[in-house]
């Protein structure tokens, strides 16, 4: 019986060009948003490699530059050393926050805060207007292609008149709707595959714990939706409320709630003005040059016993990385509350992410192409850690007096 | 005849429950969205005023100090929120709100809300723009999709048309009809944020305010024209309710989800936004080599030299009436300003272009074309934040120029020890931003009205002399 209704399904959807035309044009959306979100994504790439032989060259040309008596300090306020958030493999599928967040950073071993606030150049119509991923596809235009699919499983031959026709089969309305879901089911699990097959051919993805979880996930949110229109359809109602009342749902679920998440996320759980932390880093900074040198080595020496020399008098050098590593520490406090918010915020809205599959599933694909906030917030502490890393080692030759030799260059820890 | 079909339509619009219950929705979410916008307005633009003055406060308190030092410590410039953007946030929320103006180099406008926010915020922000332009319409193909397939399927049609109706009569007064219900919904909203203003602040009003004002309503009001006669039209060719219902639908997918973000990835697929890392290079290239490439730093240095030596006839820069150091620093701010406003203008040029693909899909896209339109006049568009960022810029090279030529005239070359106080400090007034008078930026919303014009004549043109045929 299966085979037959089946066999009939088949027909019928070949022969509906409008039907046709929908699921064309869903595997069209998804294959454009395959080749977007990774041309996007290359973009970022390109962008790092470009930095890392600029780096490479602007290094080598330093060390041939070297004269023989180059202090470290000296070196050290002529570096610039990249530290990066590579897009991953599945990045391209899920752009998520990586076109409004920074992904790379040139650092040297002076004031941290005053070389991570900067923007990446980018469109603000296009960031307001979204990215046309995999995502994106799967979360907004998978459930309107289920609902064009579903929302007449029964309404149709109820007003074809057929349905009469049929159930003198032996088969219930029951396994009727629940074969022709099946169906339907079949062949959006099949688009869902190709496209996401096609991506891992296109751009050589690795068979990995991300690709299995993509495809759970896409599934289970594609189940979802064909669990609702079967809901939907055992009200009996006609075609016309059926659709509309989808279409309500869809509204409800992948719009209205997620803005008004967004709202409320964006309201009772308000960043405060990040004007207290820039101006504290400009006063901090501006007042350090003031302040006795005694003063900022005394304390310097007290928090990092281990560059404890006596010989710090008139070298400008010592002071300046004395200096700046006094502002860092001014500032961290604020910094971090501020960083504290927001990553208390992320994680509300993690959990909140389940007030909607829409939101869920985003969430979700996010996480697995890491392109979310939370992925950001790890950045940044890969930035102050490295960051760290490069003062260890310029501060040790700093404060022993040591020249920088051309050897040197290549014992410069990279991120 | 045509009154009393539009008498008809709101009577039964009225007595389905249907109907109500949709357009109490639509109303409430409006109500939320214009009272959390007008809050959150509030609060940006007071905490925005707030950290102007201080700013100003503390660049008039920073002490006595070489004015080169002051340049360098600098000052901010905030960008006050535009008055109508409490109801279309537009861009706003994607750019910076801050810029920190010091000498030799230009700031990015920092810290837009994006960048904090949580992914949520893709999903889009409950604006009453957003409630407007994307969810109205559905309420509208709701209200109008059946407006003359149940007349058919009810074989109501050929009784009006018996009676002397016109088919275009119907349509007409069912267009009348369905107009009257949208500004019912929509009249409370207007003098709720009427009210808003006129308890809160009497200081917005100015005629550029009155004129934004109302191209926004009128804008509005077309928009809603062309889907209410978009949806009666199609009702009118279709055979069934249910046909009519999947096209409107469909075309609202395409129009208000789909095509907007194709069009902005499209743009941004075509023309390549240059990273950050690859401008700065572009900068320090021509910072060393010359603008032209032929010019480098050095020799700049000293033709400026040469041409002070000669202008004062003396032999060194000691000599000199006045403290090269401050020319100098001057004549290096004019080179890397000059230098950054054209690779600045090349990136504008980029995102105009990308912009560019949206404005040609908006003439066949109504929605695309009310958004431009409502962020424009809104003030919240890309276009009013780079008027800021231009304005903060000049703002910040007067300031250093302030600084590099009280340098230059009151102190000796080579003497760095000098100081000014407070007097020149107040010479600096505090940073005021003023938005463009929308009559001298309203040429650059074209590819709008005209989508907005040609669709209204287009389907008016249909519901005038194309219903004639249709089938019943």
């Amino acid at each position: 019986m299966w085979v037959t209704i089946f066999q009939n399904e088949w027909k019928m959807l070949i022969r509906s060009r409008i039907l046709l035309g929908a699921c064309g044009l869903v595997m069209l959306a998804g294959i454009y948003a395959i080749h977007y979100g990774y041309t996007e994504m290359n973009r970022q790439k390109e962008t790092i490699q470009l930095i890392q032989k600029e780096e490479k060259n602007r290094l080598e040309k330093a060390a041939s530059k070297l004269k023989n008596d180059t202090l470290a300090s000296v070196v050290a306020r002529q570096i610039n050393k990249i530290a990066y958030n590579a897009p991953n493999e599945y990045a391209g599928l899920a752009i998520g926050q990586r076109d409004l967040h920074r992904y790379y950073y040139l650092l040297r071993p002076t004031a941290l805060h005053l070389q991570i606030y900067q923007n990446e150049i980018s469109n603000p119509l296009k960031l307001l207007s979204g990215n046309f991923d995999l995502s994106f596809v799967l979360v907004y235009l998978f459930p309107l292609l289920i609902v064009a699919l579903s929302y007449n499983l029964l309404s149709q031959e109820q007003e074809q008149g057929t349905l009469a026709l049929v159930l003198t089969n032996p088969i219930s309305s029951g396994q009727l709707i629940g074969a022709k879901i099946t169906f339907r089911f079949l062949l959006l699990v099949l688009l869902n595959g190709a496209l996401l097959g096609l991506a891992v051919f296109w751009h050589q993805l690795p068979l990995n714990d991300k690709f299995f979880n993509w495809l759970i996930i896409s599934n289970l949110y594609i189940i979802f939706w064909f669990a609702l229109l079967y809901w939907l359809t055992t009200w009996r109602k006609s075609s016309a409320v059926n659709a509309l009342s989808a279409l309500g749902f869809w509204l409800l679920l992948v719009v209205v709630i997620p803005t008004f998440l967004n709202l409320y996320l964006e309201t009772a759980h308000a960043i405060p003005s990040r004007f207290t932390l820039t101006n504290e880093i400009r006063d901090k900074y501006n007042i350090s040059w003031d302040i006795p040198k005694e003063k900022v080595f005394k304390e310097f020496f007290a928090t990092y016993p281990q560059y404890k020399t006596d010989t710090v008098e008139n070298n400008f050098g010592k002071w300046l990385y004395a200096n700046v590593a006094m502002v860092d520490r001014q500032v961290s406090p604020t910094a971090e509350d501020f960083l504290g918010k927001i990553k208390e915020r992320e994680q509300l809205a993690h959990r909140l992410s389940w007030l909607s599959p829409a939101t869920w599933a985003q969430a979700q694909f996010n996480q697995i192409a890491e392109s979310d906030l939370a992925n950001q917030m790890i950045f940044l502490n890969q930035v102050k850690a490295y960051h760290q890393q490069l003062k260890a080692f310029f501060y040790e030759k700093i404060y022993q007096n040591k020249l920088f030799g051309k050897s040197d260059f290549a014992k410069i820890p990279s991120f | 005849m045509i009154t009393t079909i539009a008498f008809k339509e709101i009577r039964s619009a009225m007595r389905d429950w249907r109907f109500l219950i949709l357009s109490s929705i639509v109303f409430l979410l409006l109500l939320t969205a214009s009272l959390v916008g007008w809050q959150s307005y509030r609060q940006l633009q007071a905490q925005r005023t707030q950290a102007q003055k201080s700013a100003q406060n503390q660049w008039l308190n920073q002490g006595d100090k070489n004015p080169h030092s002051a340049a360098h410590y600098g000052s901010f410039a905030f960008r006050p929120k535009s008055t109508f953007s409490f109801l279309d946030f537009g861009t706003d929320t994607y750019t910076g709100s801050s810029v920190q103006l010091e000498a030799h180099k230009q700031n990015d406008i920092l810290f837009s809300q994006a960048q904090d926010a949580t992914s949520l915020l893709r999903f889009g922000e409950m604006t009453v723009a957003f409630v407007l332009q994307i969810l109205m319409p559905l309420l509208i193909i709701f209200l109008a999709f059946n407006a003359f397939t149940q007349e058919k399927e009810e074989q109501t049609l050929k009784i009006l048309l018996s009676q002397g109706a016109s088919i275009s009569q119907i349509a007409w007064g069912k267009i009348g009809g369905f107009s009257a219900l949208v500004a019912m919904v929509l009249l409370p909203i207007l003098l709720i944020i009427s009210a808003l203003w006129a308890f809160d602040d009497y200081s917005l009003f100015s005629a550029d305010w009155l004129m934004r004002g109302g191209f926004l309503l009128l804008s509005y009001a077309v928009y809603f024209f062309i889907f209410i006669a978009l949806a009666v039209a199609i009702s009118a060719y279709s055979q069934t309710s249910r046909a009519s219902l999947l096209v409107l639908l469909g075309i609202w997918i395409f129009t208000c989800i789909i095509l907007p973000k194709a069009a902005a990835n499209i743009g941004a697929d075509w023309y390549a936004t240059p990273s950050k890392f690859a401008f700065d290079q572009a900068l320090k290239e021509d910072e060393e080599k010359g603008i032209d490439g032929h010019n480098p730093a050095d020799s700049r240095f000293d033709e400026l030299k040469n041409q002070y030596l000669k202008k004062y006839g003396v032999d060194s820069l000691e000599k000199l009436p006045i403290n090269f150091d401050g020319v100098a620093m001057q004549e290096g701010e004019k080179y890397s300003s000059m230098i950054y406003n054209k690779h600045f203008d090349k990136v504008k040029q980029v995102f105009r272009a990308q912009n560019r693909v949206s404005e040609w899909i908006s003439l066949i896209n109504p929605y695309l074309a009310i958004r431009q339109l409502s962020m424009g006049l809104a003030g919240s568009d890309y276009g009013h934040f780079v008027d800021f960022q231009e304005k903060a810029e000049n703002y910040r090279f007067n300031l250093v120029k302030t600084m590099n030529e009280y340098h230059a005239n009151n102190s000796k070359y080579g003497d760095w020890e000098f100081t000014a106080n407070e007097k020149l400090w107040q010479q600096i007034p505090q940073f005021q931003y003023l938005a463009p008078q929308w009559t001298s930026i309203a040429g650059n919303y074209a590819f709008a009205y005209v989508s907005l014009l040609v669709w209204t004549l287009l389907l008016a043109n249909i519901l005038i002399f194309g219903l004639r045929k249709i089938a019943f």
